[in-house]
């Protein structure tokens, strides 16, 4: 990595009046100079966090340094902290680090390149936003970003990838792929760079009544080579799994990365809850037939789905919740490819083990262990067996909570002991749907579907979170064999923590509290070895990377997110004084 | 059928602007843009289709109660304590406070559509709520 000087003034403010021009400003002290060829992100260096998940092709967040271990994490120090200004809704983000330089975003759709040493600013990228679309979107954060051959790739809230030099920041390519001003729901941030001919991102939309799609685009200047509709358009199968033209207002879409199959040439990615959320037909919404707003399994709804590279044409798919009564969707939760299986945690609570070429469930089990909704999948039928059908206008109990057994913060899988690490979610709902018509004193979204003149959040229910029946609300974080469920050993918290995971060839793994503290454990039994209170929730990434010879570990730091609220809701005397907030904060041995 | 105040008051707002000199124009355009009070205020079908329209457009962040709480959390404005007066409320439903993820709502709802809105919410309110601008 090579830093550059520092911009003159005069060709600075040429950057910025350029920038501007573009609708966005570009704010640049020095030069970034990372290698991010296509061969590189494939084949991610040791030192390197080069995808959302460190690697595109396996979404283990495993870091193979081991400079810190388990003989001296305990001296681990704060070495430097970023704070990117924009604090409304936290911090979700996880950072890549490429040859040095770490690329992060923050709330809605800005993009920092910082020296992964110092964490001193190289540059700065704040898109011009519509900002009608992006104060009324339920998604206006980012997860993170992508980088790759020299650019980096950012979806923005409003529905536009923008492809930036990662040199300095100005923009390559800025292209309008979904109609945010429409459809509301945009992008997340982060997508998949694939190879120099492929970047793979789905939008946001489960909550609203759109066409959810999952795009495959040309790196090179952003156009759509292929577009997957998650609700089956130009599929007669999955129509059919529909009643009506519902299929045309069902959201879906997909909001987080895929991990990329390379050997069954296939991207993974899993698919957003139906529109509207939740239905008053109950125990009869299976059948596409009846009275409903969106009758049937509405595939490929709530959905892991594996995609062809080249064409965007499904391979296979397994639905996690058909014709989802409960938000199950399953873009939360990472795709994990180990050996020649596919791995998710669903957000239904439960973990799902796929043959990656065929989608043959191979291996479903319970990790929530309050779930109500379903006495389990059966490998022999392929069915979801005595599912739970909330009546219309019925308090019901529903467990997991809509916010996930499992949420869409990513556990890790360590390659060298076998376990696979994950925090579980144990709270439920009570969840009240609906009537035909609606009514206002259940609605916690639009009564009825509203597309014009763009569309409204549509989430006809009620739900009061509430603890699991005998406990109260907590959380664990489980060591597992990840194909048969065998765990190794858990840990219990109050309060459910909400980071995404860390686990090192050091022998450690890495969690964030949602009570402020970063926590690097035994990875073989959990005994606490240090931490570290940051003063704020953790609900971002937590990674690991090597810059000047040494290794760092930074957490994503700030209270915030959905989940986070809900969280805080349930707790409110234990995090009284958590306002929402954003930081990065790096620690290394000296 | 629904009144249509703003008509009315654009029409008075123009006589006025015509009677006054073009500094004094102005200032009266700045301040009087609109009825310090909701013309709507207790028309009980104005209020029935400023709930219907709430339920619509609104409830998605100010929540069923109008306290606030919602899906999206427990960070939006509760309307039972509004305390702007109702010019304010009309400027901010139509300009918005994008800063504060309020969407500016200028080109879906017309004023005629905030004014049942503001019935509405009058229905709801708690102590310290203030509508009647001073």
């Amino acid at each position: 990595m090579n830093l550059g000087q520092v911009i003159p003034i005069a060709r600075s403010v040429q950057v910025a009046v350029v920038a501007t021009a573009l609708g966005a400003f570009t704010a640049t002290t020095a030069f970034a100079d990372p290698e991010s060829n296509a061969s590189r992100i494939r084949n991610c260096p040791d030192s390197d966090w080069c995808h959302y998940h460190r690697t595109v092709d396996k979404g283990w967040r495993y870091s193979p340094l081991a400079q810190i271990n388990k003989s001296n994490v305990h001296e681990l120090r704060p070495a430097w902290i970023f704070q990117p200004g924009h604090q409304r809704m936290g911090n979700h983000v996880t950072p890549l680090v490429i040859d040095g330089v770490m690329f992060a975003t923050s709330n809605p759709s800005t993009v920092w390149a910082i020296d992964a040493a110092t964490g001193d600013r190289i540059w700065s990228f704040v898109p011009e936003m519509d900002q009608a679309v992006v104060s009324r979107s339920f998604f206006a954060h980012t997860r993170g970003l992508s980088v790759g051959d020299g650019r980096v790739y950012m979806g923005t809230a409003d529905g536009r990838m923008i492809a930036l030099d990662a040199h300095n920041g100005e923009v390559l390519w800025d292209v309008q792929i979904v109609d945010s001003a429409k459809e509301t729901a945009g992008f997340s941030g982060a997508g998949t760079f694939v190879s120099s001919d492929l970047f793979v991102i789905g939008q946001n939309g489960g909550e609203y009544p759109i066409e959810g799609k999952i795009f495959g685009l040309d790196p090179n200047n952003g156009d759509v080579k292929w577009t997957f509709y998650t609700t089956g358009r130009g599929d007669d199968a999955a129509l059919a799994t529909w009643g009506g033209d519902s299929w045309k207002y069902g959201g879906g879409g997909s909001w987080q990365p895929a991990t990329i199959d390379f050997a069954n040439n296939q991207a993974i990615f899993g698919t957003g809850n139906p529109n509207p959320d939740y239905d008053y037909c109950g125990d009869q919404c299976r059948d596409p037939n009846v009275d409903a707003h969106r009758p049937g399994d509405n595939l490929y709804t709530s959905s892991t789905v594996a995609l062809d590279l080249d064409t965007g044409k499904l391979n296979w798919y397994f639905q996690e919740a058909p014709s989802d009564p409960y938000d199950y969707d399953s873009s939360p939760g990472e795709f994990m490819i180990i050996d020649d299986k596919v791995v998710h945690p669903g957000k239904n609570g439960f973990m799902h083990v796929f043959d990656s070429k065929t989608g043959q469930p191979v291996n479903v089990y319970a990790a929530q262990k309050t779930q109500n909704w379903t006495t389990g999948f059966n490998l022999e039928t392929g069915e979801w067996e005595n599912m739970l059908w909330p009546k219309a206008g019925e308090k019901t109990l529903v467990c997991p909570a809509i916010d996930g057994g499992h949420s869409w913060n990513p556990g890790t899988y360590n390659p060298n002991n076998g376990l696979f690490y994950r925090t579980i979610q144990e709270w439920c709902m009570w969840l009240t749907i609906a009537p035909k018509g609606g009514a206002d004193y259940i609605t916690a979204g639009t009564e009825t579907r509203t597309t014009e003149p763009f569309a409204q959040a549509f989430m006809a229910a009620e739900w009061i979170g509430t603890a699991p029946p005998g406990d109260t609300t907590h959380g664990y974080i489980t060591a597992r064999d990840p194909v048969s469920g065998e765990i190794a050993w858990e840990k219990r918290y109050d309060i459910i923590p909400h980071s995404t995971l860390l686990s090192t060839a050091g022998g450690l793994l890495f969690n964030g509290t949602t009570d402020g503290y970063l926590e690097a454990m035994d990875a073989d039994n959990g005994g606490l070895l240090w931490s570290f209170n940051n003063g704020s929730g953790h609900h971002g990434g937590i990674i690991s990377y090597k810059a000047g010879g040494k290794q760092f570990i930074l957490a994503a730091t700030g209270h915030g997110s959905y989940v986070g609220r809900a969280v805080e809701s349930l707790n409110k005397d234990k995090m009284v004084n958590f306002q929402e907030s954003a930081a990065f904060v790096a620690y290394s041995l000296d | 059928m629904i009144l249509k105040p703003f008509r009315m008051w654009a029409t008075f707002a123009a006589l006025t602007l015509v009677l006054a000199g073009p500094t004094a124009t102005q200032a009266i355009a700045e301040d009087d843009a609109y009825p310090k009070k909701n013309p709507l205020a207790g028309n009980e079908e104005a209020i029935e289709e400023g709930a219907r329209l709430y339920f619509k457009w609104c409830v998605a962040c100010h929540g069923k109660h109008a306290d606030g709480v919602s899906r999206f959390g427990d960070y939006a404005a509760d309307l039972r304590k509004f305390w702007r007066g109702y010019p304010e409320f009309v400027r901010i439903t139509l300009n918005g406070r994008t800063d504060r993820q309020m969407p500016p709502w200028g080109g879906v709802l017309d004023e005629d559509e905030i004014s049942q809105i503001g019935a509405y919410l009058e229905t709801l309110q708690l102590e310290g709520a203030v509508w009647v601008a001073h």
